[in-house]
């Protein structure tokens, strides 16, 4: 249920994402130009770098968990996905009190809004534990970088 | 809807709950008497219903009668349905669609519902019963639930749904720090979407480092307030980097070159620390050499012994490097 992540096993998603990550970035580093970029280029290689660590870390999972499929489909087919949410969201239904968190969660967690509260709340728990991973290991190649 | 306290005990597992639950109980025996109570003005078959509800709620309280009381629940059953065709048009005026549906499921599983109903009251004495009923809550709303056995069913799916949830929302609990003492589901749900929204957050604001440490991706003297820069002071800071650049001239690919003076500080310190290790270490980095070496690299910087080696192991190697 909970990912594994265990710092020994080559295999697992801590060492699957690391791998995939850092090769994105790899990749990612060698379209920059060499002059000095604006802040639009900035603020698109941020959103690259950001799209890249949730791709990778879905990718690492693989297509097991809803929330790593949904993640995988959004980046495949992004205008897409758009236009289809755009479609729904009329059929969103307002509700009030303890609803209106599980919505906010729904929102929160990739693939969310097909779920129902079961599935919603596996789906969440292997994504905090998805989260928390990606977090430690962008963390230490952070510090790494800058120290 | 009418099932709604015996399925609403599952969903809370403190204690305090459970002991709530007969003061639930005794509302909901109530309520469903008082509910019927109407319904009984309006058809002929209604009025046996009735009978049979109060009779039920009354053998709690007193014993004397109740082998006559089976039977003639069991025969306002059979009576309810051979012509249950006219008590549902009859009451549909006071009932919703939902009911008369679950009407419908009962009349073809009312069978096996009278079994499975009368044996415990048969094999049972009176005494015993009355104790049965007391102490299995669940036994008195399979009685209650015979209106719509559809109810039962519905309800019997709902508790196993709601367990599930709350086994999950435990879990959850369990992952998501600080929110062991927190109670409610609403509560817990709050603490859920603020973590993963922190964590969210926090993907965010390290990507942004990224982006602003990924040009300068050897500058290793560069201080840590430096790589938290606004967009406009990212730009003033982009000068040293050919000056940075220049510490390796050798090197085309920046972030390759970069990834190899991670990786190979990193198996000399392994070297230094575990040679079984190193062996592992070694063996993976054979087929591929710079992939494995820093997936490596990065559950190894994760305890502080290994990280700060492996640093002295960087500034090291940038130093023969120059």
């Amino acid at each position: 249920m909970t990912p594994h992540l265990s710092s020994t096993n080559p295999s697992s998603i801590k060492t699957r994402f690391a791998y995939k990550f850092l090769r994105a970035l790899k990749r990612l580093n060698r379209h920059r130009p060499t002059s000095p970029p604006s802040p639009n280029d900035i603020f698109r290689g941020f959103r690259m770098i950001k799209m890249a660590s949730y791709a990778s870390m879905a990718s690492a999972v693989g297509s097991r968990r809803g929330w790593s499929r949904a993640v995988l489909r959004k980046i495949r087919c992004r205008a897409l996905e758009i236009r289809r949410r755009r479609k729904c969201g009329g059929m969103i239904r307002r509700r009030s009190g303890e609803r209106n968190k599980v919505d906010k969660l729904r929102n929160l967690v990739p693939g969310g809004e097909a779920m129902d509260l079961c599935s919603l709340l596996d789906e969440t728990a292997h994504y905090i534990g998805c989260l928390t991973t990606q977090v430690q290991v962008m963390r230490n190649i952070v510090d790494l970088c800058s120290t | 809807m009418a099932a709604f306290p015996s399925t609403h005990f599952p969903q809370f597992f403190t204690p305090e709950s459970f002991h709530q639950n007969p003061v639930d109980f005794g509302f909901y025996q109530s309520s469903c008497c008082l509910e019927n109570a109407p319904k009984a003005a309006l058809s002929n078959n209604e009025p046996s219903l009735t009978c049979k509800h109060s009779s039920d709620s009354s053998s709690v309280v007193d014993n004397p009668g109740i082998g006559d009381q089976f039977a003639h629940n069991l025969v306002s059953m059979t009576k309810k349905r051979t012509n249950s065709d006219g008590s549902s048009t009859s009451s549909v005026q006071s009932m919703d669609a939902r009911e008369v549906k679950q009407k419908k499921q009962k009349r073809s599983n009312g069978v096996i519902k009278d079994d499975k109903e009368k044996k415990p009251k048969i094999s049972k004495k009176d005494h015993l019963k009355k104790v049965g009923e007391d102490q299995v809550p669940t036994g008195y709303v399979l009685v209650r639930a015979r209106r719509g056995q559809a109810t039962d069913s519905h309800s019997l799916a709902e508790r196993v749904r709601r367990e599930k949830i709350s086994e999950r929302m435990k879990m959850l609990q369990g992952l998501v720090p600080g929110c062991d003492k927190v109670t409610g589901k609403a509560l817990i749900l709050d603490e859920i979407i603020n973590y993963v929204q922190s964590l969210q957050n926090q993907v965010e604001f390290l990507s942004m480092k990224l982006t602003s440490l990924n040009p300068m991706f050897y500058d290793f003297g560069m201080d840590l307030d430096a790589t938290m820069v606004t967009p406009e002071r990212l730009n003033s800071m982009e000068s040293p980097l050919p000056n940075g650049s220049q510490c390796s001239p050798a090197q085309t690919n920046s972030l390759s070159h970069a990834t190899t003076t991670f990786t190979d500080p990193n198996s000399y310190s392994l070297l230094d620390n575990n040679i079984s290790y190193l062996l592992f270490d070694q063996q993976v980095q054979i087929p591929n050499i710079l992939p494995q070496g820093n997936g490596q690299l990065l559950w190894d910087v994760d305890d502080h012994r290994q990280k700060l080696i492996n640093q002295s192991g960087i500034s090291n190697n940038l130093c023969s490097f120059h």
